[in-house]
């Protein structure tokens, strides 16, 4: 089992590295004039050079043999891709603060409401796949299906702004959009909490209702009926072990996505989140808070995942041995 | 000897004729969904709308200014079966014409995707070794970044290019968003096939009736893959009609033609006054298609999965 | 004159497909009497597999399910059972294993664990007790360091020794019947003689009868009792081992004895049955076996007794067309007794008058010589 996960963090690091080669290349070969993507048509060099320098893509991209002369190693490695190896980002040009102040500030927002909907929807979508797997064939399946179906092939967007609309502009039951600090943040998230699970269910039941299907088809299953083992204890014992596994790679290798909050959530409901501040950086142009957003999450991902496959390795015996 | 129920059934049932070919045994349990067929007619026609949006007709129509601004759905005439827009044109046309925008994008964008999962999958799972070890390592990254987060980066990236962006009205930069975003799981599929067909024996008689890589990799092997290909366009699609309205509302989608997502964009403050209709009409239109998709698709997963044919 | 342990009359099963129902199990009828082996063999297919399920009622229910019929466990009717009162007899007074010992166990818990789960299902004992009787279980199958194995993963054991654990968590509640379906088909040849031969010891030890599923005369020949013979779904001849392989009456089974190779017989060509068995959804009609039977086309041929000559109708089978006894293509042969230890289903199969129930029952343990048997 060590030697798995030994492995798997050795192969960890090409990963990453291969995140920084995307986002460089992304950010950097790529895309054209960043500063006059940023500032538009109507400006003059000078400004222009100013706004390259602040977004630091005045540097070269690979080495930087100039300044290796003058400050030597430091100064080799005083270039755009280096900067993104190493973490370092320009300050937001709108907010013109450090990106990490920014995102230490969105963050939480974020979590606020993603953490709520994850564990709720998590619960709700393995009750459901439960439910539909100890009734495979017969009405609760069905109903639960389609509607899991009917549920992923609405465009999600649609459902955030009819939602806001009836159930904030209409029944004005909720505040339509806004958010508040510390306890009156509540009625603020709970309508795009609510929302958030009854959007992504769709997806997660039919997911795990595969899996839970494909379980309860198991010989071994047929072996525990033979034996006189009650259904119930069939499903929440037997089979509920072997579904944790897919579970559990599910689940914690989306975790990071929840830092990245729910982009069109919280634009549409206005919610101080990372994700409104990507929304934000995409519109004005924002290059250093959307390299750097897109990098640090996907590295984050990338740890999750090797979390992910560690945790695996702990439950599932098979893996153990290997 | 599982007592998959439906495996059981099925399996019993195509007893019943001497044993086809995967395909016809697929297409003779798809006639006899009777949904799958409907949905299949849906998309079909879909596909017939699309079409008509090529007419200049229609494109005209879709950027007409008829009507009142806001101007309720009404009978008196066709284009206002579905109202008007801010600028007083038809949301029906628009719809329509939309159709055409939705579709090839989607299908574009399906194509990049399978071909590049395709060919990355298969010289993967043939060849193994270093390029294996590729393979998988450009895969691992591109899933590193959340899908949407990796198009955000594509469409930004590729925003400088002038040309792209205004002439073309930024297509061909969502088209590229969405399809080398998507190749990564039908890569996986296809690269695990491959694995198990190498093995096999029709390989290694081909091979030593002297037939070549190439040859061996697509003549042989591919079609054994393909009805990956197929589901995996099917639901793929989804994806795609998805994902240009969420490109749409971050204003890195289609710039200057009316498609569906930038109609669900544009209601976001119109919905807050009262006017639905345009929102309503989208919606309606991609839930219709992508339902649609969805349950094809898994009729066509449950036709082509060769575990319920009862052999091997 | 002993009761039967097990009866089945008349049990039909069904299932709902999108092509119709199909009826995998038709009108099977036959009895199992205490410390008896009776074997069930057939080719795939012909529905020994799904009788063996549903005397446990163990077809998935949707899309299966029970057209008619009763499964009598001395004298009570398992078909009409709560689901409770089923489950008790589930591993308790019946118990089943079955042909993939790797997928059959569950792979997330250890040996103990799925073997304690039996136990303590059926009997009111503490889980130390539990535990020990699941080690006594596993050195009863011939498991050497029981106490280490309990604590063991499926995947950590060879093929063989995974059957041995489940054979021991099928008898550790010391069942009555012990259903096994095929369970040495998965398994190399040399483990598979060990494994009949602890299926033996452990009959002798323990009392218990055993309904065993295969598709192997050799096993058959082996360990079995008396014999059913499935084709198309029915049980188209029942017999004590030595009058089976001594003097076989249906067709069927005479086509399959001259089809297996004999060391010490010379010949060209190994011996086949023409054709192939028919599938539920498209049977033909009357008997099942007349497209592939040597007999009807004989009797058609030759004038039967009394010098009468057989009313004769033409078929096509494998495509060339022949004539076979008329009789044959009009009506199936029901199961009759054809001698004091025989029964089959045949219409050329003459039947003793049967004073006795009609179902095919015989209380009867086979006489092993030094010869073996049928060789």
């Amino acid at each position: 089992m060590w030697a798995y996960i030994v492995r798997r963090i050795f192969w960890t690091v090409p990963t990453v590295l291969g995140v920084v080669l995307l986002t460089f290349t992304l950010f950097s070969l790529v895309s054209r004039d960043p500063a006059r993507q940023y500032a538009g048509k109507f400006v003059s060099e000078e400004v222009l050079q100013s706004i390259r320098h602040k977004m630091g893509v005045d540097k070269p991209a690979f080495l930087n043999f100039a300044a290796a002369r003058q400050r030597g190693v430091a100064g080799l490695l005083d270039s755009q891709f280096f900067d993104v190896l190493l973490f370092r980002f320009p300050e937001s040009m709108r907010y013109e603060q450090p990106v990490w102040s920014i995102f230490a500030r969105k963050i939480p927002v974020s979590l606020a409401i993603q953490v709520p909907v994850f564990v709720v929807a998590l619960g709700l979508e393995l009750g459901l796949a439960l439910i539909c797997a100890a009734g495979r064939g017969r009405w609760p399946d069905y109903t639960i299906t389609v509607l899991a179906v009917v549920g992923l092939s609405l465009p999600a967007l649609s459902i955030y702004l009819a939602a806001q609309w009836f159930f904030g502009a209409y029944l004005e039951l909720f505040p339509v959009a806004g958010w508040d600090t510390g306890a009156g943040a509540v009625r603020f998230a709970a309508l795009p909490i609510l929302v958030s699970v009854v959007a992504s269910l769709g997806g997660g039941t039919r997911f795990y209702r595969t899996v839970a299907v494909d379980e309860i088809y198991s010989d071994y299953v047929r072996t525990a009926r033979a034996k006189g083992v009650a259904e119930r204890e069939v499903l929440l014992t037997h089979v509920l072990r072997n579904v944790l596994i897919p579970v559990i790679t599910n689940t914690l290798a989306s975790l990071p996505a929840l830092v990245l909050g729910a982009l069109f959530l919280e634009r549409i409901f206005q919610i101080p989140g990372m994700g409104g501040l990507i929304v934000e950086a995409i519109f004005n142009q924002d290059r250093p808070v959307v390299m750097a957003a897109v990098y640090v999450i996907s590295v984050a991902y990338c740890i999750m995942l090797l979390i992910t496959d560690i945790c695996y390795a702990l439950v599932d015996p098979r893996v153990s041995l290997r | 000897m599982s007592t998959s129920a439906v495996s059981f059934a099925s399996a019993a049932w195509d007893m019943a004729a001497p044993p086809r070919s995967l395909w016809r045994d697929a297409w003779a349990r798809l006639r006899r969904n009777r949904l799958a067929k409907l949905c299949l007619a849906v998309v079909a026609l879909y596909v017939v709308l699309a079409l008509a949006g090529f007419t200049p007709h229609l494109q005209r129509a879709a950027s007409e200014m008829r009507y009142d601004s806001y101007e309720l759905p009404s009978w008196r005439a066709v284009g206002l079966w579905l109202g008007a827009d801010h600028l007083g044109r038809s949301v029906l046309w628009r719809l329509l014409y939309g159709t055409r925008i939705a579709l090839t994008v989607a299908v574009s964008a399906c194509l990049i995707s399978i071909f590049v999962g395709t060919t990355l999958g298969l010289i993967a799972g043939y060849f193994g070794r270093w390029i294996d070890s590729l393979v998988i390592w450009l895969f691992s990254t591109v899933n590193s970044v959340p899908a949407i987060l990796l198009m955000i980066a594509m469409a930004y990236a590729l925003q400088g290019f002038e040309t792209l962006k205004d002439r073309l009205s930024g297509m061909p930069i969502v088209v590229l968003a969405l399809g080398l975003t998507g190749w990564v799981g039908l890569c996986r599929l296809i690269r695990g096939e491959v694995m198990r067909h190498r093995e096999r024996d029709y390989v290694v008689a081909a091979r030593a009736a002297g037939a070549g890589h190439l040859r061996i990799m697509f003549r042989h092997i591919l079609p054994n893959v393909f009805h990956l290909i197929i589901i995996d366009f099917s639901l793929g699609m989804v994806g795609c009609v998805q994902a240009e309205v969420a490109l749409a509302f971050l204003g890195l989608g289609i710039t200057d033609r009316p498609s569906w997502g930038r109609m669900i964009d544009d209601a976001k403050l119109e919905l807050l006054r009262g006017v639905w209709w345009q929102v309503a009409a989208a919606t309606a239109a991609i839930f219709i298609l992508c339902l649609a998709l969805n349950i094809l698709g898994d009729a066509l997963r449950d036709a082509l999965d060769p575990r319920l044919r009862g052999t091997d | 004159m002993r009761k039967p342990l097990l009866e089945l009359r008349d049990l039909s099963v069904g299932f709902e497909t999108e092509g119709g129902l199909i009826v995998p199990v038709r009108d099977v009828s036959f009895a199992i009497y205490p410390g008896q082996t009776v074997a069930l063999v057939g080719e795939s297919g012909c529905g020994k597999s799904v009788t063996a399920l549903s005397i446990l009622r163990l077809i998935p229910s949707p899309p299966g399910r029970v057209l008619g019929g009763k499964v009598l466990l001395d004298g009570r009717d398992l078909l009409g059972l709560s689901e409770r009162e089923m489950r008790k007899v589930r591993g308790g007074e019946i118990a089943m294993i079955f042909q993939e010992p790797m997928t059959s166990l569950n792979p997330v818990f250890t040996i103990g664990e799925q073997i304690v789960e039996a136990i303590t299902l059926h009997q009111r004992v503490s889980s130390a007790e539990a535990w020990r009787i699941a080690e006594r279980s596993l050195r009863e199958v011939g498991i050497a360091d029981p106490q280490r194995r309990l604590r063991e993963y499926p995947h950590q054991m060879s093929g063989g020794m995974r059957q041995r654990a489940m054979i021991a968590m099928a008898l550790s509640c010391r069942p009555r019947l012990l259903i096994a379906d095929e369970p040495t088909t998965a398994l190399d040849v040399t483990i598979q003689a060990q494994i009949l031969e602890l299926l033996r010891t452990l009959q002798r030890e323990t009392g218990m009868a055993i309904l065993l599923i295969t598709h192997d005369l050799g096993v058959v020949a082996e360990n079995a009792d008396v014999v059913g013979v499935m084709y198309a779904s029915r049980i188209v001849e029942f017999a004590t081992v030595e009058d089976l392989f001594d003097q076989p009456r249906h067709p069927y089974t005479e086509a399959l004895f001259r089809s297996i190779p004999r060391l010490r017989r010379r010949s060209e060509r190994l011996a086949t049955i023409p054709g192939s068995v028919p599938n539920p959804s498209d049977f033909p009609p009357g008997c099942k076996f007349h497209p592939r039977c040597h007999r009807c086309r004989e009797r058609a041929a030759a004038p039967g007794a009394g010098g009468l000559p057989e009313p004769t109708v033409n078929i096509e089978a494998n495509g060339t067309p022949c004539a076979v006894a008329a009789r044959c293509v009009a009506v199936e042969p029901p199961l009759r007794r054809t001698g004091p230890r025989h029964w089959a289903a045949c219409h050329f199969v003459p039947a003793v008058a049967d004073d006795d129930a009609a179902l095919p029952a015989l209380d009867h343990k086979r006489m092993v010589t030094a010869a073996g048997v049928g060789a």
